[in-house]
């Protein structure tokens, strides 16, 4: 049985006037499905380029990507965005919420165009926010906001969950709570979760961790038990 | 500093091209509107000067209640400044065009003296063919609007009403059409009224003025020198003419009172003329009066000698008759004594020769006898002597024979002996004969005979003198019986001739002294005659003195350009513009400072950061200001420049021709107008550099710390639909965005609303003013006009001839229906001004309402004539201010009434009053006589039509409502331009603020929309959650651009009015549906054009920080 997501020799190229930048140059892992997995790496690394590329965002300019043995690195424009559409749930480093709308609309916004999204309130009560589902994003916290993000692409009922820094703009009790959330979303809903960092104090709590540096892969550790982010101090 | 500041402004220029561009095109769009719009008025004027200059349009018209003389062209001529003069006729006369009777203004030309004198005043351009050359040929307007067909070749015929005027006005009414011409003297369709009461003048005209038969000009046309250099629009022109106009009234003055005491001395001459003639008809009365009673009398005495005479003559002719009887008496006593003298000579005779008598008889008697037997014996004698000579003829043959025999050769004497045997028998018969006694009888009786003779001759000799003698006797008394009897016929004849005379000289005397009793009479009759006329003509002589006592002192009328119709009313036009040039640009500014505001907000809020910055390395707040005030200040001095370029040479243009519908004027000329460039500059750099300094002293309030931390996006907010579940469930959350970003921004909307709103209403606008002129024709002719043609017939016809043509235009195939009325050109007075009406009085009420429908133009009321009120047209009432209730004061036919306005109705062309029969002989005591019949025809052809009306001598003129309506159809076609113009300034201000909007909501949603976009939407979905505001926006701007458009429509429509035209007020469904459909029409455009902007948005753009 094959892995559920598959990175073979994929390279990002740009092409920057007469230069050519090499944003990734030859990556190799394999996801296996309801696995926790922490990319780190400082900026410029190019797990950021992992996330677009894996989120179908952006194509690679070569290599071969498989998710849930869809070929996705063949994929047209049209069917890219169809695999965001179903099978990927994203939460952002600043929530990238819509502030015309509610806690409550804005993960509506994301479940109106599924084929088979979670029941909105009870993805509401699960990222803890019964009391706050009808404010505003500016009427939130930071912290609060990050849920109704969490809360917005869980409800979704995706395939696999891309975090990009996602306690970046939060404080740090706040930021543990919120992986807090996302490692419980992994554990009992079996879900996928792609966690991107450049925070190495967070490796521990992935059951497998890719470090990655210019563009390549340093290392690929699998954690056999992973700890829970309760004790983990930064 | 300075450069670098420079410097970013420039780069800031080229990275945010779209937003310079939508402020750049919004003030382009904003200064042509204003400047093309406002310059128009002032183009109109300039060009229309230009054109009275080169024209040689007058100064002055100058004209006098007692005419003006040459004496006086000379004493105008010697004002100091008056540069030339022009004196000329000008009278109305009306003719027919096909079967149109129509009235028109008839001018003089001096075809003679135009070669030297080119620069003569008042113009005429030559539009076809040629001028006059002589008295027989005409000129005649060219209008585009004018709807009769004169072409040239035609010949024209005037006429007046009074047969006698046009005599004394005009030598000549024929002429040939030569030429078509234009001329700055009539600028307009309309030329005001005509003089002789027959309504508007339809054409102006010119002939040569040798065909003018009036004693003196009508009028005396001046220019000023130097006059030119004037604007005649403005003001200044009228206070350089205000010296000379005084100068001709004082001129006036002086001159009425010369022509005044000029005109007293005619009369007066005139009037001693009379006056001897009076006496001498007088002497001349009394003079025949008594050689009439001489003759009278002498013709008594004539008869009396007559008389006098009869009887001398009676007497002297029987006297004559007796004496002729007397002298017959005694000749008839001489017969009878010469009768008794002849019985006694011929008894006497008698007696002597009885016995010589009887032997004569007897002697006569014999000698008859004897004649006989003589007769019978010369028979025997003949024919013995015939016997003879046939014997001897014999004998001869038989000498002959023997002859031959004889000569014979072979001489047979036995033949020759037989022969001689024979001739010696006849021989001897032929002596025998000849001795017969027959001969001898012969002689002896003729013997006897000459003895008989002798006897009788002897007797005879013996009786024939006494007889003679008796014979004489007798033949004398004979002659003196027939001389008698002759005498006794003559007298008989002198007798009754004598009596016949006598009878005829008592018949001639009778006859006399019958004439004599009626001459007399006859001549009393003739005295009284004569003594009346020359009373009458003693009266009249009064009558002139007294005339002449009351003439009055003469006045100039000294007319300047201000009391010319053409001009006042062009210039009435250009004021109108006026007005609209202040309704428009306020219009566009606000959408200008609109769309300048949410642009440069929008740059200042994304430059934030960089003002904070730039506040806390210490640069002074007007230092980080001038950078967008300059940013800003460019852009709408570029967009200010292209559009005073562009509209200042537009708009004029197709406003100038636009009117030009209205007006015969030659194309524009521009007229330099630096004020208003500056205006139009400065006003569209200020409205821009004040927005946006507004804008950042508003950002630069707050202090560098606060500047340099990212702007709190403006909180979203419940919005009134919220409270409304059962809408706001069933919203897309698409839709729900949209709805809380329409009023999370309300400058934007503002903006978009009422740019977009603007657009509807320009479209509108222009679509309706096509709609309301178009749709006059048609509800005017068919809707309101009910009847296709109207009939007038010869004035003097009888009444019941009248009926009679009316009965047979009744039977005719082609019509349907007629209905006869009463019509008259009538005056309104209102206040001091008076306008021209037509008034028609219906004696069928019922019948009137299918004729002619009354009906309110706003509820749609229909109204009938009532006998308690007039009826009177819309236009009539708003133009005066009339209500329904109001009494208003109408002149018809010379009487002046207050009449009660009981409705007003719907009408486009002309004014009308109608009013039923009871109702007008109520009021103006007066029975109206019907005079026009109004005809309803299944016709199509009217030409057919008027043929066959025109058959009936009786008909005079038809007047149809098509040629009108086809003429007003080509103006329809030359609105499409205008049309087409406010269909693209539309286009293009739904363009820009659109533009604007979007580029501003898509750079303010980058991130949402990079969002969007990751959580997996389609490019559609996308594209909708920005479009949407837009297509809601641009149906609530529409939505209000309705009633702008109503209203801007109204303004237009009341501006463009015509006097005698009312513009309709409707606008079609259509045309609102077209302005709507256009308008979203061009935010589909944007959308589309926008929409590769929006598929560019990379996603990346979500992951970036918050700024």
């Amino acid at each position: 049985m094959s892995a559920f997501i598959e990175f073979v020799d994929v390279k990002k190229i740009y092409q920057m006037g007469d230069v050519k930048i090499s944003a990734l140059d030859g990556v190799d892992f394999e996801i296996n499905q309801g696995e926790f997995v922490v990319i780190a790496g400082a900026s410029g690394a190019g797990k950021s380029t992992i996330l677009n590329i894996l989120g179908g965002m952006d194509n690679s300019s070569s290599g071969k990507i498989v998710v849930d043995k869809a070929l996705i690195s063949e994929m047209s424009p049209k069917q890219l965005t169809d695999y965001r559409r179903y099978d990927i749930g994203f939460v952002f480093q600043f929530y990238n919420l819509v502030q015309n709308l509610t806690a409550k609309e804005n993960i509506e916004l994301a479940t109106q165009i599924c084929k088979d999204p979670l029941d909105t309130d009870a993805t509401i009560d699960a990222v803890g926010l019964q009391g706050r589902k009808n404010n505003f994003p500016s009427q939130l916290s930071g912290g609060e906001q990050q849920r109704v993000a969490i809360a917005r692409a869980l409800a979704k009922n995706p395939k696999l969950l891309l975090c990009d820094e996602p306690t970046g703009a939060l404080d740090y009790q706040t930021g543990k709570q919120i992986l807090k959330l996302l490692q419980d979303t992994c554990r009992k809903n079996n879900m996928t979760v792609v966690v991107i960092t450049h925070n190495l104090s967070l490796c521990p709590m992935g059951d497998k961790v890719i470090k990655v540096k210019n563009g390549k892969i340093i290392s690929i550790d699998i954690n056999e038990n992973p700890q829970n982010i309760e004790s983990i101090e930064w | 500093m300075k450069n670098a500041v420079v410097k970013d402004t420039i780069r800031e220029i080229t990275k945010t091209k779209a937003r310079f561009f939508s402020i750049f095109a919004i003030i382009l769009i904003g200064t042509a509107f204003f400047s093309g719009i406002s310059a128009s008025p002032y183009d109109m004027r300039y060009s229309a000067d230009k054109y009275f200059d080169d024209n040689n349009l007058m100064d002055f018209k100058i004209v006098s209640t007692l005419g003006i003389t040459e004496n006086d062209f000379d004493e105008i001529k010697a004002i100091e400044g008056i540069e030339d003069i022009y004196p000329s006729y000008t009278k109305d006369f009306f003719t027919y065009v096909d079967s149109n009777k129509i009235t028109v203004r008839v001018g003089s030309f001096n075809s003679k003296n135009l070669a030297s004198n080119e620069n003569y005043i008042n113009q005429v351009i030559i539009k076809e063919g040629r001028l006059p050359t002589n008295k027989n040929e005409i000129i005649v307007e060219s209008s585009k609007l004018v709807e009769y067909e004169i072409n040239v070749g035609d010949t024209i015929t005037l006429s007046m009403f009074d047969q006698e005027e046009l005599n004394d006005t005009l030598n000549n009414v024929e002429f040939e059409v030569v030429g078509k011409v234009s001329t700055p003297y009539y600028l307009s369709y309309q030329k005001g009224n005509s003089d002789n009461g027959s309504g508007a003048i339809d054409l102006y005209m010119y002939i040569d003025e040798d065909n003018f038969e009036l004693d003196y000009y009508t009028e005396v046309f001046a220019t000023i020198k130097n006059s030119k250099e004037y604007n005649s629009f403005n003001d200044e022109y009228f206070d350089f003419l205000k010296p000379f106009k005084q100068d001709l009234e004082t001129l006036g003055s002086k001159q009425s009172i010369i022509r005044k005491d000029e005109i007293i001395n005619e009369a007066n001459e005139t009037l001693n003329e009379g006056i001897l003639e009076y006496d001498e008809n007088l002497e001349l009365f009394n003079e025949e009066i008594k050689k009439g009673e001489q003759e009278i009398s002498d013709a008594k005495d004539d008869l009396m000698l007559g008389k006098a005479q009869l009887e001398t003559n009676v007497v002297v002719g029987q006297m004559q008759l007796d004496q002729g009887q007397m002298q017959l008496d005694s000749a008839k006593k001489q017969i009878e004594t010469l009768n008794a003298e002849y019985e006694k000579l011929k008894a006497e005779f008698d007696k002597i020769y009885a016995d010589k008598e009887a032997e004569l008889v007897i002697l006569n008697e014999n000698l008859v006898i004897k004649q006989a037997e003589i007769s019978e014996i010369e028979i025997a004698v003949a024919n013995k002597n015939a016997e003879i000579a046939l014997q001897q003829e014999q004998l001869l043959q038989l000498q002959l024979e023997l002859i031959e025999l004889e000569n014979q050769d072979i001489i047979d004497q036995e033949l020759i002996n037989a022969k001689t045997l024979e001739i010696n028998k006849l021989n001897e018969e032929i002596s025998l004969n000849k001795q017969d006694p027959i001969f001898d009888t012969e002689k002896k009786l003729k013997i006897e005979l000459i003895e008989i003779n002798t006897k009788i001759s002897l007797i005879e000799a013996e009786i024939s003198y006494p007889k003679q003698a008796l014979e004489i006797l007798k033949k004398s008394v004979d002659i003196a019986n027939v001389e008698y009897n002759n005498g006794v016929n003559e007298l008989n004849n002198q007798k009754q001739l004598f009596d016949q005379e006598i009878a005829k000289a008592k018949v001639a005397i009778s006859d006399g002294e019958n004439s004599l009793a009626k001459a007399s009479v006859d001549f009393e009759v003739a005295k009284i005659e004569n003594q009346i006329l020359l009373d009458d003509a003693l009266i009249e002589i009064q009558k002139g003195q007294a005339e002449i006592l009351k003439i009055e002192d003469g006045k100039w009328y000294i007319l300047d350009r201000n009391q010319h119709y053409s001009y006042v009313d062009y210039k009435g036009a250009t004021d109108r513009m006026d007005a609209i040039a202040v309704v428009f640009p306020v219009f566009f500014y606000l959408v200008a400072a609109l769309v300048c505001l949410t642009t440069m907000t929008r740059l200042v809020d994304e430059r934030r950061s960089q003002i904070g910055t730039m506040k806390a390395l210490g640069y002074k707040n007007y230092q980080i200001a001038a950078k967008y005030i300059a940013y800003a200040a460019i852009a709408s001095f570029l967009g200010a420049l292209s559009g005073l370029a562009i509209g200042m040479y537009l708009f004029p243009l197709i406003i100038y021709n636009a009117w030009n519908l209205m007006y015969v004027l030659p194309p524009i000329s521009y007229d330099f107008l630096p004020k208003l460039m500056f205006i139009s500059l400065f006003t569209s750099v200020a409205v821009t550099t004040l927005v946006t300094y507004n804008v950042c002293h508003n950002e630069l309030k707050e202090n560098p710390s606060l500047l340099m931390r990212p702007k709190p996006l403006k909180a979203g907010k419940k919005i009134m639909l919220e409270r409304i579940d059962f809408i706001w469930n069933r919203l897309s959350f698409t839709s729900k965005v949209t709805a809380r970003n329409i009023f999370r921004y309300k400058k934007r909307m503002l903006m978009t609303i009422i740019g977009i709103s603007g657009c509807c209403a320009l479209l509108i606008a222009g679509f309706g003013i096509k709609d309301s002129i178009s749709d006059i024709v048609d509800i005017q002719f068919t809707q309101v006009l009910n009847y296709d043609a109207y009939v007038s017939f010869d004035k003097d016809i009888s009444e019941s001839v009248r009926e009679e043509s009316i009965d047979k235009i009744i039977n005719l195939n082609e019509v349907d229906d007629v209905m006869d009325v009463y019509s008259e050109n009538a005056k309104v007075i209102n206040d001091d001004k008076i306008i021209d009406v037509s008034v028609m009085v219906a004696s069928d009420t019922k019948q009137f309402s299918q004729f002619i429908t009354l009906k309110n133009r706003v509820n749609d009321n229909l109204y009938s004539l009532s006998n308690d009120g007039v009826a009177i047209s819309e236009q009539l009432a708003s133009d005066n201010k009339i209500r329904v209730g109001d009494f208003i004061e109408v002149e018809i036919d010379g009487i002046t009434r207050s009449v009660k306005v009981e409705s007003i109705f719907e009408n486009y062309v002309n004014h009308y009053i109608y009013m039923s029969n009871t109702y007008y002989s109520d009021i103006y005591e007066v029975t109206p006589t019907n005079n026009q019949l109004l005809v309803k025809s299944n016709e199509l052809d009217t030409n057919k039509l008027s043929v066959k009306l025109l058959e009936d001598e009786n008909v005079e003129s038809i007047e149809f409502f098509k040629g009108f309506a086809d003429s007003f159809s080509d103006t329809i076609k030359s609105l499409n331009l205008i049309v087409l113009v406010l269909i693209i300034s539309a286009g293009s201000l739904a363009f820009v603020v659109l533009y604007n909007l979007t580029n501003v909501n898509i750079s303010e949603r980058l991130r949402e929309i990079a969002t969007l976009k990751v959580l997996g939407f389609h490019d559609d979905e996308c594209n909708s959650y920005v479009y949407k505001e837009n297509i809601i926006l641009t149906l609530m701007g529409s939505f209000v651009g309705i009633f702008l458009g109503k209203l801007l429509h109204l303004v237009i429509m009341v501006v463009v009015e015509l006097d005698t035209i009312m513009f309709g007020r409707n606008i079609n469904l259509i045309s609102y549906i077209m302005s709507i459909g256009l308008t979203l029409f061009f935010a589909i455009i944007v959308n589309r054009v926008m929409r590769k902007k929006l598929r560019n948005i990379e996603m990346v753009e979500s992951l970036k920080s918050v700024e």
